[in-house]
């Protein structure tokens, strides 16, 4: 990847969260997973993951959640979702 | 996506209710009954010419009672998460499978002896349910904007669904007391072509290519291969048509008949030949290698594709009819059956997991998918289908009736065990 992960999401300014790389989970380990690191979110804190593919049926449930995302595919298909907790 | 943007995601209300696509999988198990029961009543009647009425209605207990079943209630779910947009009017759904059922009895019940009115009422019902599901799909997956592998593959599938359905009309009317139409055996040669090559091949492969890589965590298949591939599957869908153009043999022995089926080569080669190959490759460079025994149907359903070709030379070839009932056992209860059960057992459990559980994930303790439907479930049904499959070519190659008959008791168990594991995993509460 030539771009760093705070050219991608500029919303992260100069913080650079770990990357949680699931994309060795099958379906549904990663949205699992990412939901559950949601659930302990504090307020304003980012998480950021690298996923096996754009998560459409995660959607839903971020927006459920009332969470802030930016999707970012990579030329492999895998993607970037960085996720945000609001107050 | 190429920079990062806030996802426009879909909206839990877009997906369907899980009660859409589990009615059409719960009558799956239907399907395979009604056809295990032909086999038992029948026996090698069924199976001794691709042209006897009892032949006919178990392939179509099969197509229409079991793949069209299950491929239509994965598409109501589908494509709104692949395309990205609901599909509108999912409500009709429900009247939509009612009609087919409706439909499928009278067709078989006329086949097997029943009166004419009965193919009319089939015709009818058949006129209005393929036409509620098509057009409101049709109408998502040919909206600009929605261009990937997949969505191509299916509009691929649907639209050979329109016109196997439109040709099969035409001829089921000649069951209904007003003849066949002229070029039959052609005809039929289309229809067949089209309905295994696009729209069962079309959607298998189209499919794949988005469930391999998700639920087994093999490598995706590279963009470049998906659309050569499907240019060809497309080319091999349209070459037949040809011969529909065509007056007498050209040659003094190419009939119009062995001529759409050379047309359609391509496309068996796609879908019977570098198809499986290709999936059967990047299952076994599967980053992490879980067993898992809804997987090995696909194994098999691709082991069976193989034979299909070959299969496919010598029905067209050979005189002998038992070369094209072999093509037609194999290729419906072997290569799609065996890959549809596979992806019941993967998908159904899913499902409920995704509508019944994964809202609460982080908030209490949810159980996992796998926990849902116990693997040694899966590997009954599988053991039952792959006996099944044995049995019935069995029975084809050595006409004993008696084989013909046991081949219809192991459809019986095969629908009896999906059933059960069907319900198992449905009626799991989210309480």
């Amino acid at each position: 990847m030539d771009k760093t992960v705070s050219d991608i999401f500029m919303v992260l300014g100069t913080r650079t969260p770990d990357i949680v790389d699931l994309r060795d989970l099958e379906a549904p380990e990663p949205l699992e997973k990412v939901l559950l690191a949601c659930s302990q979110l504090a307020a304003g804190e980012f998480f950021l993951v690298r996923l096996p593919r754009i998560p459409t049926m995660l959607f839903p449930h971020l927006e459920t959640r009332r969470l802030s995302w930016w999707v970012h595919e990579e030329e492999d298909q895998s993607a970037l979702l960085l996720i945000r907790s609001e107050a | 996506m190429n920079s990062a943007m806030p996802a426009d995601g879909l909206s839990l209300n877009q997906a369907p209710r899980l009660s859409v696509p589990a009615a059409f999988f719960l009558t799956i198990p239907i399907g395979i009954l009604v056809a295990g029961c032909i086999l038992m009543a029948a026996g090698s009647a069924a199976l001794s010419t691709p042209w006897a009425p009892q032949t006919l209605a178990l392939t179509h207990a099969g197509t229409l009672g079991v793949l069209v079943m299950g491929m239509v209630g994965a598409l109501y779910q589908m494509t709104p998460v692949i395309a990205g947009t609901p599909v509108p009017f999912t409500r009709i759904a429900h009247l939509v499978q009612a009609l087919l059922l409706v439909g499928l009895a009278g067709f078989i019940w006329r086949l097997l002896g029943g009166p004419a009115f009965a193919m009319s009422a089939a015709i009818l019902c058949f006129t209005i349910a393929f036409p509620a599901f098509l057009l409101p799909l049709g109408w998502v997956l040919l909206r600009p904007g929605t261009n990937n592998e997949t969505v191509q593959g299916m509009r691929l599938a649907v639209v050979s669904l329109a016109v196997v359905t439109l040709i099969g009309l035409v001829l089921a009317r000649g069951y209904s007391g007003h003849g066949f139409p002229e070029n039959r055996i052609l005809w039929m040669q289309i229809h067949l072509t089209l309905a295994l090559l696009g729209w069962v091949g079309g959607l298998i492969m189209a499919v794949s290519w988005q469930v391999i890589p998700m639920f087994y965590l093999a490598p995706t298949v590279s963009k470049t291969t998906m659309r050569c591939l499907f240019g060809l599957l497309l080319s091999g869908l349209a070459l037949p048509f040809i011969a529909v153009f065509v007056d007498g043999e050209i040659g003094g022995f190419l009939s119009p008949v062995h001529l759409a089926a050379s047309g359609a080569l391509p496309a068996a080669l796609v879908i019977w030949l570098i198809h499986p190959v290709l999936i059967l490759r990047i299952i076994s460079r599967r980053k992490r290698k879980r067993h898992d025994a809804s997987l090995m149907f696909w194994k098999a359903g691709l082991v069976n594709a193989l034979l299909l070709i070959p299969m496919a030379f010598a029905a067209l070839l050979l005189p002998d009819p038992r070369w094209q009932l072999l093509l037609g056992w194999v290729a419906i209860w072997g290569w799609a059956g065996m890959i549809l059960h596979g992806m019941l057992s993967r998908i159904v459990p899913f499902l409920v997991w995704f509508h019944r559980y994964s809202a609460r994930i982080g908030l209490e303790l949810v159980p996992s998918m796998r926990s849902l439907l116990p693997q040694r479930r899966i590997h009954i049904g599988l053991a039952l289908h792959l006996s099944s499959v044995v049995l019935g070519v069995a029975a084809i190659l050595i006409q004993e009736d008696i084989l013909a008959r046991l081949t219809g008791v192991a459809l019986v168990a095969t629908a009896l065990s999906l059933g059960s594991m069907l319900i198992h995993v449905l009626k799991r509460k989210s309480a």
